[in-house]
């Protein structure tokens, strides 16, 4: 049965079913848009590497396979499902993260087609070891994209010295030695483990028929899949791997990434980690912050400077940075300036007025249907209700928010990565 | 989506799109120059103005008071658009409906308009102290383009390619000119655009039109008195008679080529469609030659495309490719030129690329910067801006004038970013 979620202060509703195979679909109708949004995402990303599979079997698998995977996927034994989306004048594109990997597609006519097309070749393994040598020179110039932008050298870095070892550590990608390893077989198996209903959301957006798309659903993914596989992470110490790391690249500008290691919250409690957290880091260092003001008056940081919270299956930490002139100087002023707001303690007017500028950004989100989209399905994927931010947002305390800065930011566990100019 | 001109003043219009389909108040205030040696004033301008105000003179106590009005998001920077740099002013607020309490708007806009026109002043100028760390943060975001690899190929394709030409100094400005800039001097100049830009106000959401009108009469009229710069034709580009050909080094995992043409259709030309979907057919999609032939056929890129500018009449193909594979990357990107030209392409080549861009023109209506914008350089570069009328221009395109488009293509500019030998870094 299909259930509707409302949420009455902003007009909106999400349309909700489970069906028989598993498969967990959600509908935002958003009538009067010209784009329809589709998604269809499966809940394995680079950091299962390590499983137990629907035969009792531990399997150990290279660095990477997810998002070759996701790339593998796209080819067909009659050529490129891109391809196929073109022809029907809808944009297809599809990414691997920590912990999902995602297909997705927008359009503004033929929905339908584009939808079946979406359902149908996302269960359709295709490789052959021509196929895949092919891939592996693409993937290839795709990771040494990556190895030439400092931000996601600086970003990935940091993840390496946080963790000592959980597989976050390691580029979503893999490395250049490590998709060497990677061949049909690895794939055939992979995706028999993860591409099961049961692990996967279907999350579509725009001007469409709920019961239509859990209909279509139903008839392209009927069956109930495998069990479920059970996923292997090492046991990750409370300690960071390393306080730096610091590596040369041809950057105009040096970059920095501070890390503060945290203790993943419990399921019960993850989401209004998420929610506290985002208001604690936006009162210590967003852009209304007196820790910003003073870096930012110092010359230390410019409007590039953010935090974020960083959190999946097994991880959580707090991030923050951007470029600066002076890396050593900005994490020296960083950590007395930190040391001082943990000393003096949280205005609740801060907290009232970060509380008031997070609503308007929840309500401006729904401007953007994918954006929405995407949220919805990153959060269903981790066991998350997306809709419930905007009610915590409401609740949360100005106590909730102090007790997290003394358990998170008074004795952090800190790791720093930072790229200098190889000039 | 339909904008609805209301003319104000002599180069200023309200541009108003009435629609509840969405959750914020959007304004935007573009503000047209030449791009000449005063584009890092132009840039470094909208950094100082958006610090603070006479009425909140401190950055704190701005960025504070857009929290307490539900996040509302004010911003201002300057975007390159042919030879005209295009100082923008953007404003975001959420509609008071999905709110509780007072509505936002109003004090919003009273923050735009100052802002705009209200920055405090100290000695006849701007703020020193701000105009000093805001040269700073400039200098590092010019800087920083060199970290960018593929943005920073194509900076110097085209500083090689226009030499000498407006169109070859960046939207940021040159480096170079950074320290001539005093508060006074940039007082002056903000004063001079505020006086001779022609000036568009754009305005979505759920507003009615004689409310709409009213504010945007109030903010023309702190602007006050205004006398209209002429607006200079595009400098013409030719194609010299052998190409250039540019080459440079830095240790890097991964090339970056980047070649330039020149077109024979403008976008204010009628036959500019052809151009477009030549465009499309060549390099602006997954379906296309340059990521079929280059990517999926050959594994020699990650990325292969190409994109036009219509208002200098100039087309751009970027690729990201291991070094040692560049002849022949490059030898495919102009055999695929060929193919073009002689009209060896499939109907279906050009339907699915019909289709591609009819969808991203209907898009461009379903988020508000981007209905925006599109309109902007529609009108800008002279062409209909109605949705429909875009795509059956598209679709009464025939092959023959495609081939005929990518005949009108002469290779101007290759430049190579070369990373080869030194490039996985070395991480310690």
């Amino acid at each position: 049965m299909a259930t509707r979620i409302e949420v009455p202060a902003l007009r909106e509703e999400i349309w909700q079913e489970i069906l028989p195979s598993g498969l967990a679909c959600y509908v935002l109708p958003k009538p009067g848009f010209a784009t329809r949004y589709a998604s269809f995402s499966t809940r394995y990303g680079s950091c299962d590497q390590t499983f137990v599979d629907a035969d009792g079997q531990l399997q150990r698998t290279p660095a990477g396979i997810a998002h070759f995977l996701e790339h593998k996927l796209f080819e067909e034994q009659d050529g490129n499902v891109a391809e196929r989306f073109s022809a029907l004048g809808a944009m297809s594109n599809a990414y691997t993260n920590y912990g999902a990997t995602s297909y997705l597609f927008s359009t503004t006519e033929r929905f339908e087609e584009a939808l079946e097309l979406l359902l149908h070749f996302v269960q359709q393994p295709y490789f052959t070891k021509e196929n895949v040598q092919k891939e592996q020179g693409i993937i290839a110039e795709e990771l040494r994209m990556y190895l030439d932008d400092p931000r996601s050298v600086v970003f990935q870095n940091l993840l390496a010295a946080l963790y000592q070892h959980h597989p976050v550590r390691v580029e979503i990608g893999g490395t250049l030695e490590s998709i060497q390893q990677i061949g049909p077989d690895e794939l055939f198996l992979c995706h028999r483990a993860f591409y099961q209903p049961g692990n996967m959301v279907l999350m579509v957006a725009g001007d469409v028929d709920p019961a239509e798309v859990f209909g279509m659903a139903h008839s392209a993914v009927g069956k109930a899949g495998l069990p479920a596989v059970r996923r292997v992470y090492p046991e990750e110490p409370a300690s960071v791997a390393e306080a730096m790391k610091r590596q040369r690249m041809a950057v105009g500008v040096p970059l920095i990434a501070i890390g503060f290691k945290d203790d993943p919250a419990p399921p019960s409690e993850a989401l209004l980690r998420e929610v506290t957290m985002e208001i604690l880091l936006d009162v210590v260092f967003g852009s209304s912050s007196e820790i910003h003001r003073q870096l930012y008056e110092e010359g230390l940081i410019g409007q590039q400077f953010s935090s974020s919270y960083f959190s999946g299956d097994g991880y959580a930490a707090s991030v923050l940075g951007g470029p600066t002139p002076e890396p050593d100087r900005l994490l020296a002023r960083v950590e007395a300036l930190l040391a001082e707001t943990v000393e003096r303690g949280l205005d609740p007017n801060d907290v009232e007025r970060s509380r008031r500028r997070s609503l308007g950004e929840f309500v401006a989100l729904f401007n953007a249907p994918e954006a929405v989209a995407h949220a919805l399905s990153e959060y269903a994927m981790r066991g998350l209700d997306f809709i419930a931010v905007y009610d915590l947002l409401r609740q949360v305390t100005a106590d909730d928010v102090s007790r997290r800065l003394q358990e998170h930011l008074a004795a952090p566990r800190r790791s720093v990565s930072i790229v200098e100019s190889a000039g | 989506m339909a904008f609805i001109e209301t003319p104000l003043q002599p180069g200023a219009s309200l541009f108003l799109w009435s629609t509840s389909k969405f959750k914020t108040t959007t304004v935007r205030v573009l503000l047209r120059m030449p791009l000449d040696d005063g584009a890092s004033a132009g840039a470094l301008l909208p950094m100082v103005l958006q610090r603070g105000t006479r009425s909140l003179p401190q950055t704190i106590l701005l960025s504070r008071r857009l929290d307490m009005l539900y996040g509302a998001e004010l911003r201002a920077d300057v975007l390159k658009l042919g030879e005209e740099q295009i100082t923008i002013f953007h404003l975001e607020v959420a509609h008071s409906a999905y709110l509780t309490g007072e509505d936002p708007l109003p004090e919003a806009l009273t923050l735009l308009g100052d802002v705009l026109t209200e920055p405090p002043l100290e000695d006849g100028g701007l703020r020193a102290e701000w105009v000093s760390q805001e040269r700073e943060n400039l200098r590092r975001r010019i800087q920083g383009i060199y970290s960018d690899k593929a943005h920073y190929a194509q900076l110097r394709l085209v500083e090689a390619m226009c030499s000498g030409e407006p169109y070859a100094i960046p939207r940021l400005g040159a480096l170079g000119d950074l320290d001539r800039h005093t508060s006074e001097g940039l007082w002056h100049h903000w004063q001079e655009t505020l006086l001779r830009a022609p000036i568009a106000i754009y305005m979505v959401g759920a507003l009615e039109p004689a409310a709409a009108e009213d504010h945007a009469r109030r903010l023309l009229a702190r602007i006050g008195r205004r006398e209209l710069r002429p607006t200079a034709a595009v400098t013409p580009h030719a194609a010299p008679a052998r190409p250039r050909d540019v080459h440079e080094r830095q240790p890097i995992a991964q090339g970056k080529l980047a070649i330039g043409f020149t077109t024979s259709l403008h976008a204010s030309d009628p036959g500019y469609p052809a151009l477009a979907m030549m465009n499309g057919i060549y390099g602006g999609f997954s379906h296309s030659r340059l990521f079929q032939e280059v990517r999926e056929h050959h594994s020699l890129a990650y990325y292969a495309q190409s994109q036009i500018d219509g208002v200098k009449g100039l087309l751009f193909v970027h690729l990201g490719i291991a070094s040692p594979n560049r002849q022949a990357a490059q030898d495919l990107v102009l055999q695929q030129l060929e193919t073009v030209r002689r009209g060896e392409f499939r109907p279906q080549e050009a339907e699915d690329t019909l289709k591609g861009i009819a969808t991203q023109i209907e898009q461009s209506a379903d988020a508000p910067s981007e209905a925006i914008m599109t309109d902007f350089e529609l009108r800008a570069a002279g062409r209909p801006t109605d949705p429909e009328r875009r795509i059956a221009a598209l679709a009464a395109v025939q092959a023959e004038e495609i081939a005929e488009a990518a005949r009108g293509l002469t290779l101007d500019t290759v430049y190579f970013l070369d990373g080869e030998g030194d490039g996985d870094g070395d991480a310690d």
